[in-house]
């Protein structure tokens, strides 16, 4: 005769451990020690592909570096200077989004399913429109001519922000999933771990705004 | 046997354009600027961010690895404390 196996029993968790309630050692559903680091492996993957990321930010940032402060004239004679307190309400935009991203961090730790749900759909309306909000200025550049092969200031513009872009849009695409998730009821107090990783990432987008603002926009 | 004279001829071309101009061959990027040239502080500032970016990442990388170490610790403790204490 089979072993009979229970629902509880069955059930795998996809990471090592959760980072919130990541412990040592922990007893397993049939009462043995089981041994778990206090870091998952996915948020060290995450933390990882963070450097990754910051050593290709570190690397377009060096070349702007180099262009801008080894002209005379930045931007060039001719081409239109970018939009600063459109960008500076956007900066705003972004980083409120890492707030609303904490409050959903704490609200799934309290187990509170509908504040879990607002603050994670408020900050993914918040990348949207910071998206949005980038995209009409891009379109608006272009019309007054700063283009991507037009010169070395529209190259390093739009490689640089471009950049950051895909990475906002590829954070929106995750906290959409989350979003989703969050919907049916998935995460609690005891299943965080998916939108802790989210939020580390969104943080990462988040901070790396600031200093690419302050370097393009107002350097 | 043609091939390996021909290998011969394109090496000893290639020294001697090398011999011949030795500024082309320095592969520094700041060499043949003048001095007071802006780039030269261009570069040297955009060498020392991408120079200064691993050891940040790698600080902010510990940095959090011991922070939830801490927590951790913090919660068996918790978790591992009296319930009186928890009152």
């Amino acid at each position: 005769m089979a072993p009979s196996v229970t629902a509880s029993t069955a059930k795998v968790r996809p990471f090592v451990a959760p980072i919130r309630r990541g412990r040592t050692s922990d007893s397993g559903s049939s009462g043995d020690q089981v041994e778990r680091p206090f870091i998952s492996s996915a948020m060290l993957a995450v933390m990882m592909i963070i450097a990754s990321e910051m050593m290709l930010f570190s690397g377009l940032i060096g070349s702007f570096l180099v262009y801008r402060m080894a002209s005379a004239f930045w931007p060039p004679p001719g081409l239109p200077r970018l939009p600063i307190a459109v960008t500076w309400v956007n900066t705003f935009i972004l980083l409120s989004s890492a707030g609303t991203m904490t409050l959903a961090i704490r609200a799934v730790h309290r187990s509170r399913q509908r504040l879990l749900r607002r603050y994670l759909i408020a900050t993914l309306a918040l990348g949207v429109t910071f998206l949005a909000v980038q995209g009409s200025e891009w379109v608006r550049l272009v019309a007054h001519g700063l283009k991507m092969t037009g010169s070395m200031y529209g190259s390093t513009f739009y490689l640089l922000i471009g950049c950051h872009g895909a990475h906002v849009t590829a954070g929106v695409i995750w906290l959409a999933i989350v979003v989703w998730a969050a919907m049916s009821g998935r995460y609690n107090a005891r299943n965080a771990y998916a939108i802790e990783l989210c939020a580390v990432y969104w943080y990462f987008v988040c901070a790396v705004w600031p200093l690419l603002f302050g370097l393009v926009y107002l350097m | 046997m043609k091939s390996t004279k021909l290998k011969a001829a394109a090496m000893t071309m290639a020294g001697a354009i090398v011999a011949a101009a030795p500024r082309l061959a320095n592969a520094c990027a700041t060499c043949g600027l003048s001095d007071g040239d802006s780039a030269f502080h261009a570069y040297k500032a955009s060498v020392l961010f991408m120079l200064a970016t691993p050891y940040f990442s790698f600080a902010a990388i510990g940095g959090i690895t011991y922070y939830v170490y801490r927590r951790s610790q913090r919660q068996n403790h918790e978790a591992s404390s009296p319930t009186i204490n928890k009152r």
